[in-house]
């Protein structure tokens, strides 16, 4: 074969398999393409062949009626992931890591804020018991009995 | 603003059941109408095409955005499921998918099977599937031939019977 023949074969072998349209060529070849074609009589016959192809294929009119969002939604309530450990771990700590950033500081604010509010009471309303016996006898008196210093 | 697919992929590794649905309503339509075009079988279309989205929901991490678009992975699912399925009818029975069991048409509105459609479906597997891949699927020929896992010349050979014999079929058709 004729060295100068090679671009023209090729041209014609990717007219053959990808039709007429250039957006269906290889990209990188592409340019070699034009080039070949506006030498040769017999390549644009071919492509003009190849376009009343094309034009028959693009009749095709198949449609998708499948709801995207209604199987996205059916797919992803129905059915688990399968992950892998890795995936299973990382998800886990994940799990521990909002927790903690989200919902355990509120329970943790009212205890931290009933603590300090009890201090604040305490220190503010403390006053030294100088004789703990007469301190004694209050914690240890019954309910009902009068308390009495004579005893 | 649309999140890059890889950050999608993801976020739905994570369970995320938004991005899960951004994506589905991103692919499910051309594998949907891709399936159509090889089984010709509507109802069975819309099964495979629905397999595919489950595998993207369970098993996105076999997914590698470094070796593939994901468009790519999915189709090579597909062709995979379509292949599966032709090939158990065809030992079950001597199915030909031009007289598919499941009714080919709408209920209330029938479908007559234009002559390229009819045309393509007379193609040998492989070659209706290089051809659809190729011409209707937005995919290069690279892309194409990985999901039929081949060389980009077999590819090559293959469109060029596939077109040859859709020639053939139309004139025969007429």
């Amino acid at each position: 074969m004729n060295p100068d023949d090679k671009p023209q074969k090729r041209a014609t072998d990717i007219i053959t398999a990808y039709g007429a349209e250039q957006s269906a060529w290889p990209e990188a070849e592409r340019a070699a393409m034009l080039d070949a074609l506006q030498s040769s009589d017999e390549l644009r016959q071919r492509l003009s062949e190849e376009a009343s192809l094309d034009s028959l294929l693009q009749q095709s009119n198949r449609v998708a009626t499948l709801d995207a969002t209604q199987v996205a939604q059916q797919i992803a309530r129905g059915l688990p992931q399968q992950l892998t450990l890795s995936q299973r771990l990382s998800r886990g700590l994940e799990v521990v890591a909002e927790s903690l950033s989200s919902d355990i500081w509120k329970p943790t604010l009212a205890a931290s804020l009933t603590l300090s509010a009890g201090i604040a009471v305490g220190s503010t309303t403390y006053e030294p018991v100088e004789d703990w016996s007469q301190a004694e006898q209050y914690s240890f008196t019954v309910v009902g009995e009068e308390y009495s210093d004579e005893s | 603003m649309q999140l890059d697919e890889t950050r999608l992929v993801a976020l739905v590794r994570k369970g995320d059941q938004r991005a899960y649905s951004e994506l589905v309503e991103r692919h499910l339509p051309a594998i949907e109408v891709y399936a159509k075009r090889i089984v010709n079988d509507d109802t069975l279309a819309q099964d495979i095409a629905q397999d595919v989205m489950v595998v993207l929901w369970q098993r996105s991490s076999d997914f590698n955005p470094n070796k593939a678009r994901l468009t790519t992975w999915l189709h090579r699912i597909a062709h995979n499921r379509c292949i599966d399925i032709m090939r158990k009818r065809q030992r079950e029975v001597s199915w030909d998918p031009l007289e598919s069991e499941h009714p080919l048409t709408e209920p209330d509105a029938p479908r007559e099977q234009l002559p390229i459609d009819v045309a393509l479906m007379r193609l040998p597997e492989s070659q209706r599937t290089a051809l659809v891949l190729t011409y209707y699927q937005n995919l290069s020929n690279r892309e194409v031939a990985e999901i039929m896992n081949s060389s980009v010349r077999a590819l090559e050979s293959l469109l060029v019977r596939a077109r040859g014999n859709l020639k053939k079929q139309l004139e025969t058709q007429q």
